[in-house]
């Protein structure tokens, strides 16, 4: 076990016993980058219910697909990304009826409210949102690679191994985004900085409401 | 972040990171965990299906009420079932490869999980069927379904032998069943009456086994497992024990004890449904979730079919017939019979000492395999 110490550079050792099926080594994978994955997906989708299913999902389809994994290189991160961003697609029908039965597992299981999170959880939801709504303009291969390098901070490398796509293309995407973000005008993004707080003054708003 | 990238990350922040909710990180890393217990790698050979379910018989069985055509699956190793023996709550050993057929994938063949584990498994089941898609609703009376179904028999054993496949298509309610024969499309039509307005569910369902008479008794079901067993084995009761054998694709033999009748009779009605569009997703699940509380249940993962997929295999006698379950829609798809390695023994041979047939294939070695490759909805007969 304890060359499951660093997940997030594990020795060749550990990818073997990952791809070759040993539960406790993903077990391990799954402590270490469970919460990474899981707020990747809660960006991509804006609804933490979902990122909570995707990241679930995320490690099914990773136990399934464990034979693509390479025997050298660094961390699985990246890799898992990868399959949560094909998740929060949503456009897999076997992966939909999976999420759909993790989600009613979750509940089966009445698990306690975490009551004292949920109003920030509300405020990031309202931000992401809002972001979302500002990045509009982005196809969504263009969002995918912007969330993978610039929110969770992977390489160009990295991300194109996540994604399955050449490393220029990962670049060139970047780049368009870029250009395109860069034509949003001064005056859009004051009214998206003002949309964003308008939002989070709703939601202040109606938690005193909720309270009387 | 890289930095790279600070003009992004700067008009673009994201929220902080945060934790799961509390007991969320434990609760799926023990799903997670239980889910590479009880799930195989996945096949690169993926099934072909539109639509989830599981089956009927073959062509040549059209027209014949499909409960009986269940009979007709174990009718081809009927000589099997004469002498069947069993040692009890002993799983099949390893089988060798059969020549034509390629060697089952990891873990080893008739290697049978606990019941603990295969109630994890089975509830997972269960609420993806609540969570099913494609079936929402029954489907109308005379809807056309397709299948193709993949079929493996053991040389010597079981007639015909070797990998076949075979097509058919059949009504909702059972009326009409369609199949090639020369070539062509030939179209049957049931001559027993439709059942008449106000039949109750186990009424039509004792009338007739059709994928809807199956489908309306499953629906008719309580959620409760407790609840719902009690119904089948009163309904169960009321049958003949061979019969229930005889009906049912997945027992060899007669139960033998009351958990082994309820679950023989309970897959006698999934099977029932499964050759239209399965039961309703809710009744499905209350059904596996109540299978998975009898006695004597073993599962045996990581089986690859004969039609290329996976599958996992359910059974009441230590895994020597088994109903089939895609892992991936958990939906029934097929029926699977291992060999005791004792074959057809009369009594008249008993009595005179004879223990085996001398010949016959070795204990745990695969006979029989009826799986579904592919179904759909289709307009009509000869569509797919």
């Amino acid at each position: 076990m304890d060359q499951l110490t660093d997940v997030d550079d594990p020795t060749p050792q550990l990818r073997a016993r990952a791809r070759a099926g040993d539960a406790d080594a993903f077990g391990a994978v799954f402590d270490a980058c469970a919460k990474s994955v899981y707020n990747h997906a809660f960006r991509l989708t804006g609804d933490w219910s979902a990122a909570e299913e995707v990241m679930a999902m995320t490690f099914l389809e990773a136990w399934r697909g464990r034979g693509k994994i390479a025997p050298d290189g660094g961390s699985l991160k990246p890799w898992l990304l990868g399959i949560a961003t094909n998740l929060a697609r949503g456009q897999h029908r076997a992966a939909r009826r999976q999420r759909n039965a993790l989600a009613r597992l979750a509940v089966a299981d009445e698990l306690p409210d975490f009551a004292d999170a949920v109003s920030g959880r509300l405020d990031d939801v309202a931000r992401i949102k809002a972001l979302h709504r500002a990045l509009a303009a982005l196809p969504r291969p263009e969002l995918e690679v912007l969330a993978l390098c610039v929110w969770s901070g992977l390489g160009y490398a990295e991300a194109a191994g996540a994604l399955g796509i050449p490393v220029g293309t990962v670049r060139s995407r970047l780049s368009r985004a870029r250009a395109r973000l860069g034509k949003l005008t001064d005056q859009e993004r004051h009214a998206n900085s003002r949309e964003l707080m308008t939002v989070s003054d709703q939601l202040i708003v109606e938690k005193r409401d909720a309270r009387r | 972040m890289t930095g790279r990238h600070a003009d992004l990350e700067a008009r673009f922040a994201v929220p902080a990171e945060r934790d799961l909710p509390p007991g969320r990180h434990d609760m799926y890393r023990e799903m997670l965990m239980n889910h590479m217990l009880t799930q195989p790698p996945a096949s690169k050979a993926r099934r072909n299906r539109t639509t989830p379910r599981g089956g009927r018989g073959k062509p040549s069985w059209s027209g014949t009420p499909a409960r009986l055509l269940a009979a007709v699956a174990v009718a081809a190793i009927a000589a099997v079932a004469a002498g069947y023996a069993i040692t009890a709550g002993s799983a099949p050993a390893a089988r060798p490869p059969v020549a034509g057929r390629p060697a089952a994938s990891r873990p080893r063949p008739g290697q049978a999980v606990p019941q603990a584990v295969l109630a994890a498994k089975l509830l997972r089941g269960a609420a993806a069927h609540v969570a099913r898609e494609s079936v929402t609703s029954e489907p109308a009376e005379g809807q056309w379904i397709y299948d193709k179904t993949a079929t493996y028999g053991y040389p010597g054993v079981v007639d015909p032998s070797g990998v076949t496949t075979g097509e058919e298509w059949i009504t909702f309610d059972g009326s009409r069943t369609a199949y090639y024969e020369n070539g062509e499309v030939v179209t049957h039509t049931s001559t027993a009456p439709p059942p008449g307005p106000g039949t109750t569910p186990w009424d039509a369902w004792n009338a007739s086994a059709t994928p809807k008479t199956a489908y309306d008794v499953l629906a008719s079901l309580p959620a409760s497992p407790q609840a719902l067993l009690a119904v089948i084995a009163r309904q169960a009761a009321g049958q003949d024990a061979q019969g229930i054998a005889a009906g049912n694709p997945v027992a060899g033999v007669a139960p033998r004890t009351q958990a082994q009748r309820e679950f023989d009779y309970l897959t006698l009605i999934l099977w029932n449904a499964a050759g239209g569009l399965g039961g309703p997703p809710a009744a499905e699940a209350a059904a596996y979730q109540a299978m998975a509380t009898l006695p004597g249940i073993s599962v045996e993962p990581g089986i690859k079919d004969t039609a290329g997929g996976q599958a996992i295999g359910v059974s009441d006698d230590g895994g020597y017939d088994q109903l089939l379950i895609d892992p991936v829609s958990d939906q029934v798809i097929g029926i699977r019979q291992l060999s005791t390695g004792i074959g057809p023994v009369t009594a008249a041979q008993a009595k005179e000492g004879k223990e085996r047939q001398s010949d016959y294939p070795a204990k745990g070695t695969l006979i029989y395999e009826m799986v579904y490759a592919r179904t759909a909805e289709v307009p009509a007969p000869g569509d797919r």
